[in-house]
């Protein structure tokens, strides 16, 4: 953890979720490649979570895998875990980053970037949250910063291009 | 077996970790606000409290200096979120022993309370 300003940056490593409350939180994604960084957010309990999702079904993965890890199963994990904290479904909006394809593929089949960020989407609109804003695709690695002041998600690619999703 | 009163507005918290609680062979209790805990507290006296922070009616800062007033031995585990800090370290000043992380894990959530059941 590291301190920015008055904020405590919290690192969410591959396959993780993270949840808090309070402005004096704020989440960290470092080298999002093909992942995507779901940050869902209540901003009137000011609460938050963020889940590095790596691929787009748990179909995929091992029966031992976090939710946190799939698109499909990370959307609900953290609206359980928001509510816990006094999050309220109907009031929790989404911002997604990531999903970039680093390398060319052959097929879209391969295209796994493409593919979180459609299941990523597709997630949330079965779960009924709106996406705020999103930073999706293109070959550029990303890193990103979700405050929990406000909901912000703030994506810099390796290029040096910074944008806010507000 | 020792009795473990849960103390979380969530359902889905409490769900959780009495069904984790429950399948390591703890008797649990359950109670959705501060104010529930200190009357369950006083009637069961549980070996160990695991009070969530804020919630409706008492919140938990409040309960646990409660239920020390009523028991000075109590046993309280506070259940905090990040960005909660400032809160655990009031509780841990009234006399709450140790305090765990959201979101939820099984395993930290067993060692915290074996470590406090001593």
């Amino acid at each position: 953890m590291t301190q920015r300003g008055l904020q405590t940056l919290t690192p969410v490593a591959i396959g993780e979720g993270r949840v808090g409350i309070g402005q004096g939180v704020a989440f960290a994604v470092h080298g999002l490649g093909s992942c995507v960084a779901l940050c869902l957010y209540d901003p009137v309990a000011r609460c938050g979570g963020l889940c590095h999702v790596v691929l787009p079904s748990a179909a995929l993965g091992r029966p031992d895998d976090p939710p946190t890890r799939f698109a499909d199963t990370a959307v609900g994990w953290l609206l359980d875990e928001m509510a816990a904290l006094g999050g309220r479904k109907e009031r929790v909006v989404a911002r997604i980053a990531g999903g970039a394809n680093l390398f060319p593929v052959a097929s879209p089949a391969l295209a796994i970037g493409d593919r979180n960020v459609a299941a990523v989407r597709e997630a949330l609109a079965r779960a009924g949250v709106p996406l705020r804003g999103e930073d999706v695709g293109g070959t550029a690695a990303r890193t990103v910063v979700f405050s929990l002041a406000d909901g912000r998600v703030e994506v810099r690619t390796a290029g040096g291009e910074a944008r806010v999703l507000l | 077996m020792a009795t473990i009163l849960i103390v979380d507005d969530s359902d889905f918290m409490r769900v959780r970790t009495r069904q984790l609680l429950a399948g390591e062979g703890y008797s649990v209790l359950e109670a959705s606000n501060g104010q529930e805990a200190l009357e369950k507290y006083r009637e069961y006296r549980p070996d160990l409290v695991m009070m969530d922070i804020t919630m409706p009616v008492m919140d938990g800062l409040t309960a646990v200096r409660e239920i020390r007033k009523f028991d000075p031995q109590a046993k309280v585990v506070m259940v905090s979120a990040l960005g909660q800090q400032a809160t655990v370290l009031e509780a841990i000043k009234a006399g709450a022993k140790d305090f765990i992380v959201k979101p939820f894990q099984p395993e930290r959530v067993l060692a915290t309370v074996r470590k406090v059941l001593g």
